[in-house]
Order: structure tokens, then C-alpha cells, then sequence
């Protein structure tokens, strides 16, 4: 039976946890030799984003996305990431940031998978909404 | 003019001012896959059970509800098209149950699974909703089934009674006329105070267009909500349409009144939840339906029920219907419905055949309520009548070997010829369930016994007019009380002997030659 690239993404996990940076080079230059020799080298996308939901739940990391409209100047970001790890609750998070013009203004912050939505374009649409009503 | 334009600038800008925007939590997830109605989302950490989910497409929003909740990912059934629907686009939990509008403002409309009108009027605007799934009231809340609702149905009226939060099943194979049964009873609540709720589970529309043309023909729209799931429409409509019926119903039942559901039909119901289901990759079962398609069936009829008085008095009677494949009773979805129902209508295709319309199988179909749900007119002719049609369906049997037979038995064959061709019954044309108790009456007290067999319908016409306009104690009595007199009794033997007298088609020789031996 073909392993899924769930089960390739745990063992590939288990047998790097806790190795140095030579052994891991090693490791890996094994797993890509049984990949191509399963003919799974096309699941390399889907191992991967397992892989790495599993390295981050082992490790307690929260991956935050925070997308603004334009970019934005370091006092305002760094309150943005204070709120972010506010309600990340203990864990540690990985932060990414993103411009995107089409939220209009304001913000969005997105940590796991929640959503804080406070653009612009949000709060235009929930008036429509409300006026609708 | 200006106050009105002051007013109107005014109040915008209250409105504006007071929308406040506060910045929620939400939960989103992902599309992994997409296709058949079904969608496979990853994320979605707290989502519910039948939660409702927002698809944010680049063409606007597709709602969808959460079925399944795995490791990892959520299975959706989407409502509506999902041609939109593509893998990666945004989910968000919506924190709320589906809910459909309820209140009067549904009665007279033909509505889609979702409250949504498809018969080209304006949206229901009741602002009140009730969620399509609910529990079913609870023991203490409930009593028995006491009072009778009147089908207008001679042959079902009499033999199998139904009553008021009853769930009473009919069964039969295609074109045999279960739907006809089913909208005879709507049309013959008019006047009664029983609101009605047909709900159409992957019908043709051209049939629902025909439906809602004779109900309202019949005057009937005015109390009856039509729900309606077509054959075109996407498998998880099919799936919701009963529940938003129910939910319907029981804003009445909540109010105290009384109401009327049809389910028409729930082997369509039952092959899209299978289809849903296998889509989602469920274990398949017998007949590859899920393992809990009986879940999906009882929980839905449970619903039905009659309220006590403490409760408001409420009653939720259903009538599901279930096409069988060529009279196998014994299928799957059949024996489900037909265990959890307080009783079935089984109709026959021989029986149709023959001309015996409504084809109602009086061996085969039984309702548990029994004659706790008949007034006391009907139970006084009914009973014998029932015996009397039995005897007769046993001796036709033996009779068909030989012709000689004695004097007793002919009476009886002739009398239950009699009595079958009195059960016969056009559609549309529910009958008052006081001039069923007075043909019944004539039919077992051997007034009909010289009326000739094909003159019978005729003879019944008649003599029902002549009680309609000539009766005062007799129809009166039964209306109010429910039972008749002695002296009632009398007025209708009086009505139906000076109808006989003016007929000149009567047997006469038989009748002299029965006097004389």
C-alpha cells in the first residue's frame, strides 16, 4: 500500500526532530531517494504543508498573517503584532506581512485559523449590510 | 417637503453614526476540494455539527452547512450552485444554525428549501425563523392522538382514521395515487382551521405547477405552504426540505394549532441523503444507504405529535409518502417508515386496475390509533362496514371456484360489491364526513342491497344531495355532537326511502323472490 503524504510528513518530522543540521542533510537526501523511488515526488507539495502543520503544532508556533492596505509604518506594526500575540495565547508565532490594496484601509490579522477582520472593505460591506436591514 | 427631505437626510446619518463595527473573531478555512454539491474545507477549528458556513467566492457569498467534522477538514454540503466554488477560496463559520423564515406570512406561498419564494412573489419578511433541525417535543409535553382528521376520504375515513398529530405513512408503487390522496386530504381542510405544508422532494415541477393550480382552484392555497425541492434542484436541497417543513409546521404547532404536513416523497429523500452521503464518503450500508438513514427518517416524524393542553394544544399530523419499486414493501426505506409511522395507506396497482380508485388495500393498511381517532357516528357504521368488507374480500376469493351457492353467502357477495363500489371516489372530491356516516349507514342497513351495482354512484349522489337539502336533524346533530339519535336516525331512513321511491332502475324480482324464501 502507497503511504499518504500525511504519513511521509509525520515520519519525515519524527526522524528530524532533535538531530543537528549535517544528520538532517543526510536524512533528507534519503527521503527525497525514497520518494523518487515510490514515484511520489508529485505529493512533494502536499508533504509539505503537512510537514509543516505538524512542526508547527509540536512546537507550539501559530502562523500569523497580518495584511494591511499600504505599508505601514514600524510603531503601528509593532501594536499589531502586541494584539496578535496577545491572542495567540501562550504559543509563539510566526508572523508574515502582507499589503494588499484591495482591503481599502485598515487591517486584517489572521492567526491559525482565525480571522480578525478590521479593513476597511469589511466594515463598508457590514454598513451595507445594516442599512440594507 | 423639506421636513420629509430633513427627516430623511437626518435619520442616514443617525443610522450611520450609530453602526458601530466592532472586530469579531471569526474562524476560517480553506477549499480543498470541490464538486458533486459537496465541498472538502481544511481550517474551520470550531465548527459545529449542521453549522452554517460562508463561502466567499469572487462572485459574492454561497452558504453551506457543516456535516461532517474530521481531523482535519470539514465536509460541507453547499446550498446552491457551486459552479463559483473554487479550491482556495475563503470559509468562514457563521456561529448560527440554518434557519428558515416562519409565520403566517409562508401560508399561500410556494417557497424553496431554504424560505427563499419561487412562485415570483416578494421575500417572506416575518423576521421570525426557526432552525430547520430541532428535538422533537418530549414526552411530557405530548398526549395521545384523540381527535380525528377528516381526509374527506370515504375508503380511509372509515377503515383506517386518522388523527390529530398522527403519522400516517402511504404507501404504493408509481401513478397509483398517493399524491391524489395526499391533496385530496389538504383540500378537504378548508374551513377546519388546519394549516397545511406540502413539501415536494425532488418532484417534477410541471406536476407542482399542476398541484398548486388545483389547490388553489379548490381554494386551498389560502391555508397551505408549498415547499419545494424540484428534481433539478442540487441533493442537498432535496436533503433539507422536509426539516424546513417541519420547522414550519411547528410555528403552528408552537401557537396551538393545528397543522397538516405531507411529505411527498421520502424515498427521494432518503436517495439524496445517500448520495450526500457517499459523496462524503460515509460507510455505505444496505442498499448503499448510510447507517443512519433511519435517524434521518425517525428523527424528521417524531416531530409530528399532539401537544397537551399545558403545552397550548398544538398538533403536527404527518402524512409521508413512499414509493415503493413494483409493491416490494420489504425494501429498505419502506420497512424504516412503515416502523416508525403509527400506521400506513397501502395502495394497490391491481386494485387500481380494476377501477377501485382510491385503490386502498384495506387488508394491508391498518392505523394504530384506531377508532379513537373517528367520531362516534362513523364508529357506529364503520365497524360493521369493516367486518362486512372483509367477509366479502374473503368469500369473492372462494367464490371464483364455483357458482353455487346458498342463499346467506349471495347476500353477503352482493352486499360487499355493494360496499366496494361505495368506497370508490373521484379525485378532488373530498366528501363531509356526515354524508360518509350516512352512505355507510344505508350500505350495511341493506338499503342499497336493490340498488343495482353500476347505479350505485349514481344512486349515492343522489341521495347524498337529498340529505344535504332535506336534513335538518340529522346533519345538524352530527356536526355538533358528532353522533346521531334515534331520531336522526329516523329522518334518514325517511330521506333515503322517498329518494328510493322516485328511482325506477331497482331490482324488484330478486327482492320478492328473497321475501318468499
Amino acid at each position: 500500500m502507497k503511504a499518504t503524504p500525511k504519513q511521509y510528513a509525520q515520519t519525515l518530522f519524527e526522524s528530524v526532530r532533535n538531530v543537528s543540521k549535517e544528520e538532517a542533510s543526510k536524512i533528507l537526501d534519503n527521503f527525497s531517494k525514497v520518494l523518487v523511488e515510490n514515484n511520489q515526488v508529485s505529493q512533494l507539495e502536499k508533504i509539505l504543508s503537512y510537514f509543516s502543520n505538524i512542526w508547527n503544532k509540536e512546537n507550539n508556533i501559530l502562523e500569523a498573517e497580518i495584511i494591511t492596505a499600504r505599508e505601514l509604518n514600524a510603531d503601528d506594526l509593532i501594536s499589531i503584532k502586541k494584539f496578535a500575540i496577545e491572542r495567540a495565547g501562550g504559543k509563539e508565532i510566526d508572523i508574515k506581512v502582507i499589503v494588499d490594496k484591495q482591503l481599502k484601509g485598515g487591517f486584517v490579522v489572521r492567526l491559525g485559523d482565525e480571522i480578525f477582520d478590521s479593513s476597511l472593505k469589511n466594515r463598508i460591506a457590514s454598513l451595507k449590510q445594516a442599512l440594507n436591514n | 417637503m423639506s421636513t420629509t427631505k430633513d427627516f430623511i437626510v437626518e435619520e442616514l446619518k443617525q443610522k450611520i453614526s450609530d453602526h458601530k463595527i466592532e472586530i469579531k473573531k471569526q474562524t476560517f478555512g480553506k477549499v480543498i476540494q470541490v464538486g458533486d454539491g459537496i465541498a472538502r474545507v481544511s481550517g474551520l477549528s470550531t465548527a459545529m455539527m449542521s453549522e452554517m458556513l460562508e463561502f466567499k467566492t469572487s462572485k459574492g457569498s454561497v452558504f453551506g452547512v457543516a456535516l461532517n467534522l474530521e481531523e482535519d477538514s470539514v465536509g460541507v454540503i453547499i446550498l446552491g450552485s457551486c459552479e463559483t466554488i473554487k479550491e482556495g477560496d475563503e470559509v468562514i463559520c457563521l456561529e448560527r444554525i440554518l434557519e428558515v423564515p416562519v409565520g403566517e406570512e409562508v401560508v399561500g406561498r410556494v417557497l424553496n428549501p431554504l424560505g427563499q419564494p419561487v412562485d415570483g412573489k416578494e421575500e417572506i419578511k416575518s423576521g421570525k425563523f426557526n432552525p430547520i433541525e430541532k428535538i422533537a417535543p418530549g414526552v411530557i409535553t405530548r398526549e395521545s392522538v384523540s381527535e380525528p382528521i377528516q381526509t374527506g376520504i370515504k375508503a380511509v375515513d372509515s377503515m383506517i382514521p386518522i388523527g390529530k398529530g398522527q403519522r400516517e405513512l402511504i404507501i404504493g408503487d408509481r401513478q397509483i395515487g398517493k399524491t391524489a390522496l395526499a391533496i385530496d386530504t389538504i383540500i378537504n381542510q378548508k374551513g377546519k382551521s388546519v394549516k397545511c405544508v406540502y413539501v415536494a422532494i425532488g418532484q417534477k415541477e410541471s406536476k407542482i405547477a399542476n398541484i398548486v393550480a388545483k389547490l388553489q382552484e379548490a381554494g386551498a392555497m389560502e391555508y397551505t405552504t408549498i415547499i419545494l425541492a424540484g428534481a433539478s434542484d442540487p441533493a442537498s436541497m432535496t436533503y433539507i426540505a422536509p426539516y424546513t417543513g417541519t420547522a414550519m409546521a411547528e410555528y403552528f404547532l408552537e401557537k396551538g394549532e393545528d397543522s397538516l404536513i405531507v411529505y411527498d416523497d421520502l424515498s427521494k429523500h432518503a436517495v439524496a441523503y445517500r448520495e450526500i452521503s457517499l459523496l462524503l464518503r460515509r460507510p455505505p450500508g444496505r442498499e448503499a444507504y448510510p447507517g443512519d438513514v433511519f435517524y434521518l427518517h425517525s428523527r424528521l416524524l417524531e416531530r409530528s405529535c399532539k401537544l397537551n393542553k399545558d403545552f397550548g394544544g398544538g398538533s403536527i399530523t404527518a402524512l409521508p409518502i413512499i414509493e415503493t419499486q413494483a409493491g416490494d414493501v420489504s425494501a429498505y426505506i419502506p420497512t424504516n417508515v412503515i416502523s416508525i409511522t403509527d400506521g400506513q395507506i397501502y395502495l394497490e396497482p391491481d386494485l387500481f386496475y380494476q377501477g377501485n380508485r382510491p385503490a386502498v388495500n384495506a387488508g394491508l393498511s391498518v392505523s394504530r390509533v384506531g377508532s379513537a381517532a373517528q367520531i362516534k357516528a362513523m364508529k357506529k357504521v364503520a365497524g360493521k362496514m369493516r367486518l362486512e368488507a372483509a367477509q366479502y374480500r374473503e368469500l369473492a376469493a372462494f367464490a371464483q371456484f364455483g357458482s353455487d351457492l346458498d342463499k346467506e353467502t349471495q347476500l353477503k357477495l352482493e352486499r360487499g360489491k355493494r360496499i366496494t363500489e361505495v368506497f370508490k371516489q373521484g379525485q378532488y372530491a373530498p366528501l363531509a364526513v356526515e354524508l360518509q356516516a350516512a352512505i355507510f349507514y344505508a350500505a350495511i342497513n341493506g338499503f342499497l342491497d336493490n340498488v343495482p351495482v353500476e347505479k350505485i354512484t349514481e344512486f349515492e349522489q343522489g341521495v347524498l344531495e337529498q340529505i344535504e337539502s332535506r336534513s335538518k336533524k340529522y346533519v345538524a346533530e352530527v356536526n355538533d355532537t358528532g353522533d346521531f339519535s334515534e331520531e336522526g336516525e329516523g329522518e334518514l331512513k325517511t330521506i333515503i326511502n322517498d329518494y328510493k321511491a322516485t328511482l325506477d332502475y331497482l331490482i324488484k324480482e330478486e327482492k320478492k323472490e328473497s321475501v318468499s324464501a
